[in-house]
């Protein structure tokens, strides 16, 4: 069964129980957003999925293989992109550098990044490092999109960003729903998600509290200001 | 926080005192009962073990690895040559030497303490070169010929001719610089050393100006390897620019890490090793470097603790 | 009656990163005893303007006053031992130390006696020693003062992690997300545990958990891009339709 099933995962972090038994799916094809305040566990989940702390019971399924506890860089061969928080580009290496690095086969293309962020073509020739934080991001994206994976996750793409730059990031994002990539998008900033997502996910405390369209939580105020706003 | 001595630990304590006063024993009475060449071993253990075990307090105490710890055994070295040629004492022979090591150790110190890691070593070993350079140049030092014909010191109008004499002056000065060492080790100022090296920022962020102690403890190692210098030059009566040589500071490195870094007792094990390893050797093979590093590579892979900590790990203790 | 002087007064505090000011104008007085509680969406400032108290960074502008006195472009001890302590809020502790030895450093971070080269530091030894041991029953860890730090649970660690900062007898705390990374269950001991701490420590907490600074805080100071976007009690936070709006993301 094609696309990405979390079921019941519990992680930790050395002996601190985080996450309490999380699952979400995303459907080929699907933007998914999982959202919740500052120490929810929401990127939490998204190293769970990507390996870098596999949980210790639960399973992770994506295309029909059990994921949990492979290497990072098995499950990133596997078909699954990351865009991490904080961008995380290699700061000395150039633009260009930081897209072709981890560059696959079949679909994406420099050329069709470059059309994708015209400003990054401006800059090839920069070193990551002296691109703005939106630049970053951007940059983020393309290199993960040149892996030609079948999931992105984004691990809050809005962090440290002005809210023009933020409003790009959900336009860009947007675009990329149509091509055939699922998405699982991790953010703080309500709005962005729900310009995205065909799905969202609310969780606190290591849980999910809630699961269901984007229409139903902007509707429902209660769950909002319990989990999104401050109480 | 020691709670109140078990007697299994009183017993421990009278244990280890009681070797060590055989083994201070078996060391001062060595001459009586052994040939020229392995009592002068022992002395270049004993001169070689303090130079190891002062940069034992910057290693493994303070944290800070220095690549440059020649630069003080050079310049006791060399200032006690040149004094005691003059006027052959104690004063010129041990105080002035140390004096001039620890002002060096705090000139150095002001600069290499404000960096750490790579960079540190690299301004320590920077400086110590820089003295290499001068002394290889100067005539007025000897150029690389050196400093020869030192006279011993006579202290208090002692000769220091008679070897037995000289044996007991040289074993009183290294177990007084050890036991200061030691003391130092195990006093306030050895606990805060000890916590800035595990964790400097904490150190900072609570109230400790942490480069301030980085320099007591740097001029302190200096001064005690100045010592070891100026007693070495006492030992073999000369002294050439190689006392300040990269070498010189490596050597003492490899001493630290083979005995045990942060043992300081550990560092004249590392000395005697290196010591007789190369005696031994050297009598078989010109290589004996080439099993010197395969032994350093042996103990770094396979007893990271040195032999200190290879024994503590046979014997049981908490490492 | 004159009111309080207040014990911590921040005015116009700038703090730039090129062309990005992390802090901006940003003014907060505290009055001792207070139980402040900081909050804010990410990138709000918040480990910033702990930073630029603390000495670790110079401010750009504005002033820092402690006690009457001023803290700007003093070093982070020279802080610290004018009162200020403060916890991480990534756990930054002396892991081969065991908990009282760790509790004993910061005990005896006010420098007297510590160049004691030679010394057995027999006098001070019990004062640091009394001081640490307060501490260590200040966050309930008094059954682990023998255990090395290294060993202890995450939620033990962040215990000691604010244990360490409350032995050097400081009138005020900063503590960086106390209770980050914890489950729920730690999350409650730990607040029970701050709750606990004598008044007379003041407390400025950057906290994500709400319920916990529902819990502890007696005003909230909320920062928005480097700004004071509002400040009251939780309630009146909670209540402010700005304040849930910046926190979903309008901005």
């Amino acid at each position: 069964m094609p696309g990405l099933a979390v079921d019941g995962i519990h992680t930790y972090y050395a002996d601190s129980h985080v996450l309490h038994g999380v699952s979400i799916d995303v459907a080929p094809g699907e933007a998914v957003a999982l959202l919740g305040r500052n120490g929810a566990g929401k990127t939490t989940v998204i190293r769970s999925i990507i390996g870098f702390t596999p949980p210790r019971a639960g399973r992770v399924i994506w295309e029909d293989a059990a994921i949990e506890g492979w290497p990072p860089y098995r499950i990133a061969r596997r078909g699954i992109a990351l865009v991490p928080q904080g961008r995380r580009i290699f700061a000395p290496l150039s633009v260009r550098e930081n897209l072709t690095l981890g560059a696959r086969a079949d679909g994406w293309s420099l050329e069709r990044v470059f059309d994708l962020f015209p400003r990054l073509r401006e800059r090839q020739a920069q070193s990551g490092g002296t691109l703005s934080g939106g630049e970053q991001q951007m940059l983020a994206i393309g290199r993960a999109l040149l892996t030609n994976g079948r999931l992105l996750l984004l691990d809050e793409p809005s962090e440290g960003l002005a809210p023009i730059v933020v409003r790009e990031i959900g336009r860009v994002v947007r675009g990329l729903k149509g091509q055939g990539l699922s998405i699982l998008i991790v953010e703080q900033n309500y709005h962005l998600a729900l310009a995205v997502a065909d799905r969202v996910y609310v969780m606190s405390k290591g849980q999910i509290v809630y699961e269901g369209q984007p229409a139903g939580l902007e509707a429902d105020e209660d769950t909002k200001r319990r989990y999104l706003g401050v109480a | 926080m020691t709670p109140a001595p078990t007697s299994q630990a009183q017993a421990r304590l009278v244990g280890r005192l009681m070797a060590g006063a055989a083994l201070l024993a078996a060391v001062t009475a060595f001459p009586l009962f052994a040939g020229n060449y392995p009592v002068k071993l022992l002395q270049e253990i004993l001169i070689w073990g303090i130079f190891a075990m002062s940069l034992d307090l910057l290693m493994g105490y303070a944290g800070m690895v220095s690549f440059g710890h020649s630069a003080f055994f050079g310049v006791g070295g060399y200032v006690a040559a040149l004094l005691l040629a003059k006027s052959p004492g104690l004063f010129t022979g041990l105080v002035v030497p140390a004096a001039a090591s620890a002002l060096v150790a705090l000139v150095i110190g002001l600069f290499s303490t404000r960096v750490s890691g790579v960079y540190f070593i690299m301004l320590t070993l920077a400086f110590s070169q820089m003295f290499y350079a001068i002394t290889f140049q100067a005539s007025w030092l000897g150029a690389e010929d050196g400093i020869v014909g030192v006279p011993r010191p006579s202290p208090l109008g002692l000769d220091l001719g008679p070897p037995m004499r000289f044996h007991l002056y040289l074993v009183i000065l290294v177990a007084l610089a050890a036991l200061a060492l030691a003391r130092v080790v195990r006093s306030p100022f050895g606990r805060v050393l000890r916590g800035i090296h595990d964790n400097e920022g904490r150190m900072e962020a609570v109230g400790y100006a942490v480069a301030r102690y980085k320099l007591i403890a740097f001029v302190v190692a200096g001064t005690i390897a100045g010592l070891s210098g100026a007693l070495y030059v006492q030992l073999v009566g000369s002294i050439t620019p190689d006392a300040f040589l990269w070498t010189t500071s490596g050597e003492a490195l490899l001493m630290v890490i083979i005995g045990g870094t942060g043992t300081l007792g550990g560092a004249v094990l590392g000395a005697a090793a290196f010591i007789l390893l190369q005696s031994l050797v050297s009598s078989y093979t010109e290589r004996w470097m080439l099993i010197l590093g395969l032994t350093f590579i042996l103990f770094v892979l396979f007893a990271p603790g040195g032999i200190v900590g290879a024994l503590r790990g046979r014997v049981g203790l908490r490492a | 009656m004159t009111p309080p002087a207040p014990l911590l007064a921040i005015d116009g505090l700038s703090r730039r990163f090129g062309a990005l000011a992390a802090l901006n104008g940003v003014s907060l007085t505290l009055l001792p005893r207070e139980r402040r509680a900081v909050i804010g969406p990410n990138g709000a400032g918040k480990t910033t303007l702990f930073n630029v108290i603390t000495g670790q960074l110079v401010p750009s502008a504005g002033r820092v006053v402690f006690a009457g006195q001023s803290l700007v472009g003093l070093p982070p001890y020279a802080v610290a031992r004018r009162g200020i302590s403060r916890s991480f809020q990534r756990t930054n502790l002396f892991p081969r130390l065991t908990v009282i030895e760790n509790l004993r450093l910061a005990a005896g971070a006010d420098g007297r006696g510590s160049y004691n080269l030679l010394g057995r530091g027999a006098v001070r030894r019990g004062a640091q020693l009394a001081r640490a041991a307060e501490a260590a029953e200040a966050v309930d860890l008094t059954a682990r003062l023998g255990d090395v730090a290294g060993s202890l649970s995450y939620g033990e660690q962040r215990q000691l992690e604010v244990g360490v900062a409350l032995a050097t007898r400081p009138a005020l705390v900063l503590l960086d997300e106390p209770t980050a990374g914890m489950s729920p269950e730690e999350t409650e001991r730990m607040t029970r545990m701050l709750e606990g701490l004598p008044r007379e420590v003041t407390l400025l907490i950057i906290e994500h958990d709400m319920d916990v600074v529902a819990s502890l805080a007696d005003r909230v100071t909320v920062l928005h891009y480097g700004e004071v976007l509002t400040e009251g009690t939780f309630d009146e936070v909670k209540a402010d339709p700005r304040v849930y709006d910046v926190y979903l993301g309008a901005a």
